[in-house]
């Protein structure tokens, strides 16, 4: 006859053994990725590794924000990134590129404030400050902290024709 | 009286610059006036494609003309290349140099209340308190006009001051020699051909146009 302590050590390497591969997984199983997800009034998230996604649910734009080290308040953000590189971009527009020591994400008020060293660049021009906040649902930023913009350099990357029609 | 004129053409074109890029003494195009600069100010707010709006110890450097102001606000082209529209108000102050259509090279100091351009209508304007002085780097000839209102058009490259009721009070001088110009009359208005050549005679003096 077996210990009792030989049982227990067997059942738990067991355990971590399966637990991988997917036991206990029938009851609540993912929905597959092109299954639609009730649209809510918010943006759809998803957080995946060092990256997080926010997109209108109607199309309009959507941002990308990725960092080495992200933390989460709760299930729903805010989110915390050291540091933080981001993409947001609106249909029919260049995208718009940010750089910050930090950023703070909102899901709910669908907002980012970016802060440290931040610079955002669009097509010409760059805007340097200590504190930028973003509205991603209306794209406008609001800059603070000795800001400057520097314009007439970079390139011009406008959209093919083909994408025109949003965000004018 | 042509280099008088040729004088105050200058001091709409510098004018023009500082209302706005696309029209320091340039006729607009797309290449030419596609610039390069910055802005600085304690805070600043827009869209990524425009309008954007500075408050708080404005600084724009351009080239080598310097403006500060207390709030200003910019409307870019569809194309991002140039601006459709600007104002600027609070304390508005140009410095630095310019080099006019000729090459003939200024030091520009302005103040006034209030700027604008509008591409549209193709006029940069400066209102409220107008005090603008221009030196000649080279022979040192300086004018220095006070006025309400300053308008230089860029279609038809032309400038005008006005000072309401007052007359337009303009002051010129040449270093090499002193001769008492006759006083100006009429409307101050001129196409801003800049200073040609070397004066063969110098000159200073007072001037008021009125309306």
């Amino acid at each position: 006859m077996m210990p009792l302590a030989t049982v227990k050590w067997g059942l738990l390497v067991l355990l971590v053994l399966v637990s991988p591969l997917g036991c206990g997984g029938k009851t609540k199983t993912r929905p597959p990725e092109d299954e639609k997800l009730p649209t809510s009034a918010v943006a759809e998230m998803q957080m995946g590794g060092s990256v997080i996604r926010v997109a209108d649910p109607e199309g309009k734009w959507r941002f990308e924000a990725r960092s080495e080290r992200i933390e989460a308040e709760g299930v729903d953000g805010p989110y915390r990134l050291h540091p933080a590189e981001c993409r947001y971009e609106e249909k029919g527009l260049p995208p718009v590129l940010m750089r910050s020591e930090s950023a703070r994400l909102d899901k709910g008020a669908q907002r980012v404030l970016l802060t440290g060293k931040v610079r955002i660049s669009y097509e010409t021009w760059s805007l340097d400050a200590e504190r930028v906040e973003y509205d991603l649902k209306g794209g406008k930023v609001v800059a603070s902290g000795q800001t400057k913009l520097t314009y007439g350099e970079g390139k011009l990357e406008r959209p093919s024709s083909g994408s025109k029609g949003q965000g004018q | 009286m042509r280099r008088i004129l040729a004088l105050l053409a200058f001091v709409g074109m510098a004018s023009g610059a500082l209302a706005g890029p696309a029209t320091a003494g340039q006729a607009p195009s797309a290449s030419a006036s596609f610039r390069r600069g910055t802005i600085e100010a304690e805070s600043c707010e827009g869209l990524p494609q425009g309008p954007w709006e500075w408050s708080k110890e404005v600084k724009v450097t351009s080239s080598d003309l310097t403006m500060t102001c207390d709030w200003l606000k910019v409307w870019p082209t569809k194309d991002g290349r140039d601006w459709e529209k600007i104002e600027a108000t609070g304390k508005i102050s140009i410095n630095g140099r310019y080099v006019a259509a000729d090459k003939t090279e200024w030091r520009v100091e302005g103040k006034a209340e209030a700027a604008s351009y509008d591409a549209k209508t193709g006029q940069g304007v400066l209102k409220g308190s107008v005090d603008f002085k221009a030196t000649n780097l080279a022979t040192g000839a300086t004018i220095h006009v006070v006025a309400d209102k300053l308008i230089y058009d860029v279609k038809t490259r032309q400038f005008r001051f006005e000072r309401g009721e007052k007359p337009v009070r303009v002051e010129w001088a040449q270093p090499a020699e002193k001769v008492t110009s006759p006083v100006a009359t009429g409307q101050a208005e001129a196409g801003p051909s800049g200073p040609r050549g070397d004066p063969s005679g110098s000159q200073s003096g007072k001037g008021e146009a009125g309306k």
